[in-house]
């Protein structure tokens, strides 16, 4: 497949402009089965069915907005989250990121099953960029907010599903990110952990300058936290406005179907 | 091409030493929670080793010096290489499978996790080739200036493998059935190399130039000529020459693959 996109990522926290979609496909091929993709590699012509996740998608978003993701399963969200994280390149169109990203794109997060939590969370923040000191610092804060005890010298694999959530929420939030980008990840862990998280990302946007993206199904925390909503379907926008309205847009479309 | 070169080292660069921290932790991964620790990474190669001089010295009594080296000696700077080539060939070919979360969940280059994966067998290698020095000093087979070569045989392989990797970890990723041909093939090249026989007593012609260009035969007689068969390897072109065009050949393709599939692994894991 060939990608004639434009990737635009700087550090530059000066740009009023946060992030900025202009006119991005991704498209997705599906082939019937594996041989024909391997086959795809090397000769023209192979069969495949086409995917639009993302379809001609347009917005900006600046710096210090906190903006929810509404949309269907499958309506092209989590894509458009991956292409500003960078861990997928869009097929066309124009992405601006202007800040250091930090993602949970899911509840595992990334961590390695084998490794303990605590290796786990030196290897993820060795891979952000932090300093030896610095992950020293940051570590018990941490594992002391993911209230993971004395789990956290154990392997991952002996978590449960809310430790690991918790784990990776923790993480995510702790870096100081320019950006941060949340999928899903409120949906789990209890009560009590939730309230806890709803702080901490109260606490993160009181702080001058931090973007946040997130993607939930849960309508009251978006409404707590987002003033802005983009409501996503089939991979195009279908709505880019006030939250409130952006809810009931989103409520009627479901009721609609 | 080139860009496609210079991407991958400019990415390999900037990120070299969260490739070392992750090398590193892929080592603590293995021994972490065993009583035995690192001591394990010499465990089984050691046995291996006397297992395959049992074997071979003791049941089928070929345990003759080889030009003059000590069986044992002859075989241990063979096999221990193998351990390293056998964990590239065929872990190294699949690395995009096993470090998915590397690929889509964060922010990293892919070439690096063929680097970092590479390093970390390197490390061990490096390790277990104890047991070979040891057993040349027990033997007093003596170092001499040959072993200079050495450590240029081991950037030579690490560079190879990791180029290895990034060919194969594509489009294992693609392939499930690529990933398990590539397991498979790793047997029959262990035994059609020259770890366990001399190759240049081989009759037929065919045989000899199949065992030329596989490159496994040419580390393998490399580091026993650096070790304990003392010639210099650029004086037998009938060695060196088959694998630099391999060499180089696997690195136009590696380029390739990378070039045009490098964006689309993380859609497809």
């Amino acid at each position: 497949m060939s990608y004639n996109a434009r990737l635009i990522e700087t550090r530059a926290m000066r740009s009023i402009v946060a992030i900025r979609f202009s006119h991005v496909t991704k498209k997705y091929r599906l082939y019937k089965n594996d041989r024909r993709r391997l086959a795809s590699t090397f000769v023209p012509g192979v069969k495949y069915d086409e995917v639009l996740a993302n379809n001609d998608l347009s917005f900006t978003i600046k710096r210090g907005e906190s903006v929810a993701f509404l949309g269907h399963n499958g309506a092209g969200k989590s894509t458009a989250l991956k292409i500003i994280t960078g861990v997928t390149a869009p097929t066309t169109g124009t992405v601006e990121v202007h800040g250091r990203v930090s993602a949970l794109l899911d509840l595992s997060a990334g961590f390695d099953a084998r490794l303990t939590g605590r290796d786990n969370l030196k290897l993820r923040a060795r891979l952000w960029g932090l300093s030896e000191p610095e992950i020293t610092n940051l570590l018990p804060e941490i594992a002391d907010f993911a209230e993971v005890g004395k789990y956290i010298d154990q392997p991952m694999r002996t978590y449960s599903a809310g430790m690991k959530a918790r784990l990776g929420f923790a993480f995510a939030s702790s870096l100081k990110p320019d950006i941060l980008i949340l999928d899903e990840v409120l949906s789990v862990g209890d009560r009590q952990f939730s309230q806890k998280s709803l702080a901490r990302m109260q606490e993160i946007m009181s702080t001058e300058g931090v973007t946040l993206l997130f993607v939930t199904h849960a309508l009251g925390s978006a409404e707590k936290f987002c003033k802005r909503a983009l409501v996503i379907d089939h991979g195009r926008l279908q709505f880019d406005g006030p939250i409130d309205q952006g809810v009931s847009y989103y409520k009627k479309s479901t009721s609609a179907k | 091409m080139f860009k496609t070169l210079r991407i991958i080292i400019q990415d390999n660069w900037e990120w070299r030493s969260q490739i070392l921290r992750l090398a590193t932790t892929e080592l603590r991964k293995e021994v972490h929670g065993t009583v035995l620790g690192w001591i394990w990474l010499l465990i089984t190669p050691g046995i291996y080793l006397g297992v395959f001089w049992f074997g071979l010295a003791v049941g089928l009594r070929t345990g003759s010096p080889i030009d003059g080296v000590p069986y044992l000696v002859w075989l241990g700077a063979g096999i221990i290489p193998w351990f390293f080539i056998s964990a590239m060939l065929s872990g190294g070919a699949d690395v995009y499978r096993r470090y998915s979360y590397l690929v889509n969940r964060l922010r990293f280059p892919i070439s690096a996790i063929s680097s970092f994966y590479g390093l970390a067998r390197l490390i061990v290698f490096l390790l277990t080739m104890i047991l070979v020095f040891a057993i040349m000093a027990l033997y007093r087979v003596p170092l001499t200036i040959y072993a200079v070569q050495f450590p240029v045989i081991v950037v030579v392989m690490y560079v190879f493998w990791t180029v290895w990797s990034m060919l194969t970890s594509p489009l294992s990723a693609l392939s499930k059935d690529f990933g398990n041909l590539i397991r498979a093939l790793s047997t029959p090249l262990f035994w059609l190399s020259g770890v366990l026989f001399q190759v240049n007593h081989l009759d037929s012609w065919w045989l000899r130039a199949f065992f030329a260009v596989n490159p496994i035969t040419f580390f393998v007689k490399s580091i026993r000529a650096s070790l304990c068969e003392d010639y210099w390897v650029w004086n037998e072109p009938n060695l060196i020459w088959p694998f630099v065009g391999v060499f180089f050949v696997m690195t136009l393709m590696a380029l390739f693959i990378q070039n045009k599939l490098s964006l689309e692994v993380a859609d497809v894991l």
